[in-house]
């Protein structure tokens, strides 16, 4: 690993094969933690449904704040226990998390509830809920995960792999639906455990597959050469999909006055597993394709190596032969 | 654009990282397009906001426009009534139109003088608080009588909400439909605690009528 930039590269850059290693115990801990979190909202909802009844307004709050917090402790848990090769540093992690979670609360709430003051319009009719929840919504929450990334971690050499992107949006993603259900729980004076449960799953898988989605982007930006609007691109892609979701779940939860957070439930399901299906792949398909042109250079490399060796000398060539043997090797060099 | 796709087709083409000058175009492009999405969605915002939904009064009438986000409700003794249903209040903010064919040479001072009798008879708590001539549709004269009153709006629902002191303004005005004369009273109300957070929405209704003056 490159210790220091250099000029034809802006932050610290290691081989390729480093860049393009893929970390099995983290797609294993993403699927634990669809599974995990299915179990959860279980447990609230099957197993101690009653236990909210009768609690007074304070400890529902303290209730739900600490339900808030568990998509990201189960994420982080995980991914520790699946990850014990190599790990991501565990205080590098835990920061992007807190300042995705910080910027969240300092920046995107106050704008969007306050200046925007998205309540008083947005839910006005469909159009200005889904423009305005891709453009307003989507791009402020997406830009907190890429410019806490981006100012956060990826310069740092620990951010050496091309799936880090995708582990440190995440992280990022998770702090931001932390400090969203946070909000939620306040803003209501505390929530029913069963349907809270569901509420903070449902925050917690969208912005982490928006997250991830926009971090296979930065990885990719971070380690290769790519067109201007590449990563633009995937901010526009994950801010799109945002306003999208919370229309539609907004749509499939709500029925008249009736309520059905179990079709959210479900959408954000499909959401986050296609999600990380369609990251999986890309992430391994530019791995690939990493490792093929690293095979194809070092070919390159052998060839010319090969033809660059020194021919012994052989008594029986004529002056003229050996002339033309040098010119060859001239030019095959500079080739 | 096709540069972009075959990057997303075939992504790893250099294994080369962006130089210095690259990684500030990617950052100087990121900053762009969040600032300008921002951008375009307070332009969306400020037409949502701003956004009038019409009612049309027929013949010579003037059109009555309300806030879009208003929902329009059914509701006897009045033309029409749309109320605000983000109102924090019990008593949602509401605007209503009420017409009727006005009598052989009744004049506005004369309906000054009756509206507010009328008023006392059908809302419990009546006050007068200000009447002010403005100018109406077409420049025509018009009368802006201010109110207060005590509503009770979850009575009927069984509910146990407290009751709301509610201010409203009525505009008053005769105008000729193609017909004959019609007497157009156009109310605006909401709880008097909400009044100031109403108030752009009400002179925007007043305005769309050609009020001028008035609060």
């Amino acid at each position: 690993m490159q210790s220091t930039p250099t000029a034809d590269s802006a932050f610290y850059h290691p081989d390729a094969e480093h860049i393009a290693h893929n970390r099995r115990g983290f797609w294993i801990a993403a699927l634990l933690e669809l599974v995990g979190l299915l179990v959860f909202v279980g447990l609230f909802n099957l197993v101690f449904d009653r236990m909210g009844d009768g609690l007074d307004g304070w400890l529902l709050i303290f209730l739900g704040l600490l339900m808030s917090l568990v998509p990201a402790v189960l994420w982080l848990g995980f991914f520790y226990r699946m990850d014990r090769l190599e790990p991501e540093p565990k205080e590098k992690l835990t920061g992007v998390f807190i300042l995705g979670a910080l910027v969240t609360g300092a920046v995107a709430v106050p704008l969007l509830e306050g200046f925007f003051a998205i309540d008083t319009w947005l839910y006005d009719s469909f159009a200005s809920q889904l423009i305005g929840g891709i453009l307003l919504v989507g791009f402020v929450e997406e830009a907190v995960v890429y410019l806490v990334v981006r100012y956060g971690i990826y310069a740092d050499p620990e951010f050496d792999e091309r799936v880090d992107g995708v582990i440190y949006a995440i992280a990022a993603g998770l702090g931001l639906a932390t400090v969203l259900n946070f909000n939620y729980v306040l803003e209501h004076g505390g929530v029913d455990l069963g349907i809270g449960s569901v509420r903070v799953v449902v925050t917690s898988l969208a912005h982490a597959s928006f997250a991830g989605i926009l971090g296979y982007f930065i990885g990719q930006a971070r380690f290769e050469k790519t067109p201007s609007l590449y990563l633009p691109a995937g901010l526009a892609l994950a801010a799109l999909l945002n306003g999208v979701f919370f229309l539609l779940e907004d749509r499939v939860t709500s029925a008249g006055l009736s309520v059905n957070p179990w079709n959210g439930l479900l959408l954000a399901l499909v959401v986050a597993a296609v999600s990380l299906a369609a990251v999986f792949w890309l992430v391994n398909r530019s791995n690939e394709e990493t490792l093929r042109v690293v095979a194809l250079q070092r070919r390159t490399d052998d060839a010319l190596s090969i033809s660059n060796t020194p021919i012994p000398n052989l008594p029986a060539f004529t002056s003229v032969q050996e002339s033309s043997a040098d010119d060859a090797d001239t030019e095959k060099g500079e080739g | 654009m096709a540069a972009l796709l075959e990057a997303l087709r075939k992504p790893s083409i250099t294994n080369q990282p962006p130089s210095p000058s690259e990684q500030r175009r990617n950052d100087l492009l990121m900053i762009v397009v969040i600032l300008f999405a921002i951008f375009l969605g307070w332009g969306m915002r400020n037409n949502s906001v701003k956004a009038m939904h019409e009612f049309v009064l027929g013949g010579q009438l003037p059109t009555l426009a309300y806030p879009a986000s208003w929902l329009e409700a059914q509701t006897e003794g009045v033309l029409f009534r749309a109320i605000d249903p983000a109102s924090p209040s019990t008593y949602d903010a509401r605007v209503e139109l009420f017409v009727r064919d006005a009598k052989e040479g009744e004049t506005l001072d004369q309906i000054s003088a009756s509206w507010p009798l009328r008023r006392t008879q059908e809302l419990d708590r009546f006050r007068n608080l200000a009447a002010a001539a403005v100018k109406g549709p077409g420049g025509a004269p018009a009368l802006i009588i201010t109110y207060a009153y005590i509503a009770d709006p979850t009575r009927e629902s069984g509910s146990l909400g407290l009751p709301v002191v509610v201010k409203g303004q009525d505009l008053l005005f005769i105008a000729n439909d193609g017909i004959g004369d019609r007497l157009v009273a156009v109310t605006v109300a909401t709880d008097a605690t909400e009044w100031a957070a109403h108030a752009d929405a009400f002179t925007k209704i007043f305005a769309s009528l050609g009020v001028q003056g008035g609060e």
